[in-house]
């Protein structure tokens, strides 16, 4: 068979595999709501049973098609294509950054860039502005004791995920918008340094690795020692033993049960 | 002792305790535990840090299986990036604000394990449920479960397309390992004399990494094999894999990776089958105690007589008083099995109490404790439940009168038996006063 052929039964494979399994996703998640919007509580292991059997189809297609395909996969291999070097816009404009002399006389040319890395910088200020103000109101919710209620623990989580999904749509939609700004600003600016000539060697400045590591083996001591101090006291306090006597009793709530 | 992944520790098969479960539970419950989790974590921090989540983690495990399934999959992007912060806001609310504000009111709740942990709902409630032994658990199931049975097959199915989607977008304990990477003892290490910025390390990774052994890197060593002036390495390598391991190409390499492929199929062909004959297999064993006071009526079933035992009551000092053989006390009895970590126990706790007090001729409602003695019980109840109805007790070694009613390791468990010792209701689950009331009058009544 050739190598065409072959990648077409599994491009058509990974296809149908995919339909089947976002179907038997969706009709299990249906089901599920199905059977709590049913009302007949209190549910048994038959009348569970009764309700995903309906999806049985699906989901046994489902692990019959995965097992397919390690069999297909064993029997008619496709031969690895190598994927796509995609380098990242900040790795190609770090790498002109280094490589590129910012101090000729192209002053347009200079100016220019630096009006792109002020917007930018301008556009990730007002980002970390916004993550702040809604990480600021959210806190403030989240810290307020009288937010949450012992007799309705439920009711109080939901109360806070009407604050904390808000404050999170904000600041994700924000970001996105500086992301796409981003972009299109270092693609300018890419552009404008691939028109500068190069720096002369020997003009990169080399970090001083030898400090770096005294540093770094100077804070992994500081963790050990404070790890093992702290859990030397744990363990003369009995916290082993507590730990211990909380995985042996199961909270039936706690892993979502009831 | 706790093990460095994410691994329920509700889960019937679990011999370790999950840190983030752990940590959370020693938060909003037992302050003597914080100091041996905060002990534990950095130090599996310090030397492992992510390489944990690529390495050792099930759930992870469980994830990258998931993606082998051929399909067509969705890469990493400028918005999975900002996805992968979302972990954090899981991390400071549910693990720790949570936890830490409901402490304050005496309540614990692992708000992570609680409301979003599908390993938790996988490995501890599905591992459970699907026993047959534990068929009444079915009865307690409700929103809550539902809620997160749909959060797990969402994770499910997006790990099918997405590469490790929970530990990438929201798993806590990852944010929490990542913190501790650029300092770990061992990881992934970047020779920075021989990297030439090509970024072919970062375009192979599929995790969100803005550079290699950042944060958000588990050091899976893939980006070894692809960097092409051998740039990167395992921190303390040389212990792990030898250079030039991982180049392929080659007859043997080939040969070696169809046996491979061979093995792994018929062991998944050979655990579905297993798995399947177990199941039919499966019957339910005898539910009767092994107890060496067993009559022919005695059991731990309803309509069965209740075992009897002396059980020593516990004041709100940890003073123990007096026994008490709830079978013979010639009232109506409540046994509610409790913890003092356990939210549903202790929110239930005063429904108890009211039914002690409304029913106070006819009633005695004992509240027995996992842990009584050694545990921050005797304060909890000299401080809420002084002077209340309610009778604590100590339940007999090794939470051996639990185990002869018929407990299976979950909390809370509330047995109520008649005049004469027949057991008339069990609460697998939480309990309302409503709940209670109805057995209680119903028995009155008769």
């Amino acid at each position: 068979m050739t190598s065409n052929s072959t990648k077409r039964i599994h491009r058509i494979y990974s296809i149908l595999l995919s339909i089947v399994i976002i179907i038997a996703g969706i009709c299990l998640i249906v089901s599920c709501i199905n059977i709590y919007n049913s009302g007949k509580q209190p549910f048994s292991r038959e009348s569970v049973t009764d309700a995903f059997s309906k999806i049985a189809i699906p989901v046994y297609l489902c692990i019959f098609m995965t097992i397919l395909g390690f069999i297909l996969e064993l029997f008619l291999p496709i031969s690895s294509t190598k994927s796509k070097n995609i380098v990242s816009k900040d790795m190609i404009l770090m790498n002109l950054q280094n490589k590129k002399d910012m101090s000729g006389n192209d002053t347009e040319i200079t100016t220019a860039i630096n009006t792109e890395r002020k917007k930018r910088k301008l556009h990730s200020t007002i980002r970390m502005v916004v993550i702040f103000v809604a990480s600021a109101i959210f806190l403030i919710y989240a810290t307020n004791d009288k937010n949450f209620h012992q007799s309705d623990i439920n009711g109080s989580m939901i109360k806070a995920m009407y604050v904390l999904v808000p404050c999170l749509l904000v600041s994700f939609i924000y970001s996105l918008v500086v992301v796409i700004i981003s972009e299109k600003s270092m693609a300018t600016e890419i552009e404008l340094l691939k028109k500068l000539p190069f720096k002369e060697k020997g003009s990169t400045e080399e970090c001083d690795t030898c400090s770096c590591d005294k540093k770094l083996a100077a804070i992994r001591i500081a963790f050990i020692i404070i790890g093992i101090g702290i859990l030397i006291y744990g363990f003369a306090t009995g916290g082993t033993r507590d730990v211990l006597t909380k995985a042996v009793n199961i909270c039936t709530e706690c892993i979502g049960l009831g | 002792m706790c093990v460095p992944g994410l691994n329920c520790y509700s889960c019937p098969g679990a011999v370790g305790a999950c840190p983030l479960g752990s940590l959370q539970g020693a938060i909003s419950a037992d302050r003597s535990t914080l100091y041996y989790m905060c002990g534990i974590l950095v130090i599996f921090g310090v030397m492992l840090g992510r390489m944990i989540c690529g390495w050792l983690c099930p759930f992870g495990l469980i994830q990258e299986l998931l993606y082998k399934i051929k399909t067509p999959k969705l890469k990493k992007n400028k918005v999975t990036r900002l996805l992968s912060y979302f972990k954090y806001v899981v991390l400071v609310f549910f693990v720790f604000i949570v936890p830490i504000m409901y402490a304050f009111r005496d309540t614990p709740l692992p708000a992570f394990c609680k409301y979003i942990c599908p390993a938790g709902t996988f490995e501890g409630g599905i591992g459970l449920l699907s026993n047959k032994v534990n068929a009444s658990y079915f009865s307690m199931l409700g929103p809550l479960f539902t809620w997160k049975f749909l959060i797990l097959i969402s994770v499910v199915v997006t790990s099918i397309f997405i590469f490790r989607m929970f530990c990438r977008f929201i798993c806590p304990l990852g944010a929490l390992y990542g913190f501790f990477n650029k300092i770990s003892f061992f990881g992934i290490k970047v020779d920075n004399s021989k990297c030439t910025n090509c970024s072919l390390c970062i375009s192979k990774c599929k995790m969100d990494i803005k550079k290699v052994g950042d944060h958000e890197c588990i050091c899976c060593g893939e980006c070894i094999s692809v960097c092409p002036t051998k740039a990167i390495s395992f921190k303390g390598s040389g212990l792990f894999r030898k250079n030039g391991s991982l180049e392929n190409g080659d007859t043997s390499h080939k040969k070696a990776k169809f046996i491979t492929r061979c093995i792994s199929t018929i062991i998944l062909l050979g655990i579905f089958i297993a798995a399947i004959i177990f199941y039919w297999n499966d019957e339910k064993p005898s539910t009767s105690s092994g107890s060496s006071t067993t009559t022919e009526n005695q059991g731990n079933e309803v309509g069965d007589i209740c075992y009897g035992a002396d059980l020593q009551l516990v004041n709100g000092e940890g003073i123990l008083k007096e026994t008490i053989n709830p079978v013979t006390s010639g009232k109506i009895t409540i046994i509610n099995f409790w913890g003092t970590w356990c939210t549903p126990c202790v929110n239930e706790l005063p429904y108890f109490d009211q039914i002690a007090t409304n029913y106070k001729d006819n009633v005695n409602v004992i509240a027995i404790h996992t842990n009584m003695i050694n545990d921050t019980a005797p304060g909890y109840i000299g401080e809420h439940y002084k002077d209340s109805n309610l009778i604590f007790a100590t339940d007999l070694a090794n939470e051996e009168y639990y185990t002869l009613l018929g407990g299976r390791g979950t909390y809370p468990y509330t047995v109520i038996i008649d005049e004469n010792g027949k057991i008339l209701k069990i609460f697998v689950a939480a309990v309302h006063y409503e709940d209670l009331e109805e057995v209680v009058k119903g028995e009155l009544d008769n």
